[in-house]
């Protein structure tokens, strides 16, 4: 059936590093 | 051993955020003015999106716990931890906040 996984968020930074 | 966490008032989504799915994955992008905020955006996995969908603001977490358990057929004890601690990190990055008690 649907796999359970724990939620999870996570953040992704779209500008850089420099 | 760490203290139990003390139980999340029911949580609605934050106005300034906007949820899209796209291409499979389930984006929240935080908004400012209309237009996005795009130094970062968050994305969620599927069961995030679906405790994501089901905060109305009245549901708590272990109404929310009991429904995903249902959903995904895992027991309730083992999502509702899950779920407190999502909602912990939703509401520290400000994707949500805690719902206006109704007026009696």
């Amino acid at each position: 059936r649907r796999p359970y996984e724990p939620p999870l968020l996570r953040r992704v930074r779209l500008v850089p590093v420099l | 051993m760490t203290p139990p966490r003390p139980a999340s008032p029911p949580m609605r989504p934050s106005p300034d955020v906007v949820s899209r799915r796209i291409a499979g994955e389930y984006l929240l992008v935080p908004v400012c003015n209309g237009a996005a905020q795009m130094d970062f955006i968050f994305t969620a996995n599927e069961v995030g999106s679906v405790v994501y969908r089901l905060l109305d603001g009245r549901r708590d977490a272990a109404e929310i716990a009991r429904l995903v358990s249902q959903e995904f057929e895992v027991p309730e004890e083992r999502v509702r931890e899950d779920v407190e601690g999502f909602l912990a990190t939703l509401q520290e990055a400000g994707l949500v906040r805690p719902a206006e008690p109704e007026p009696r």
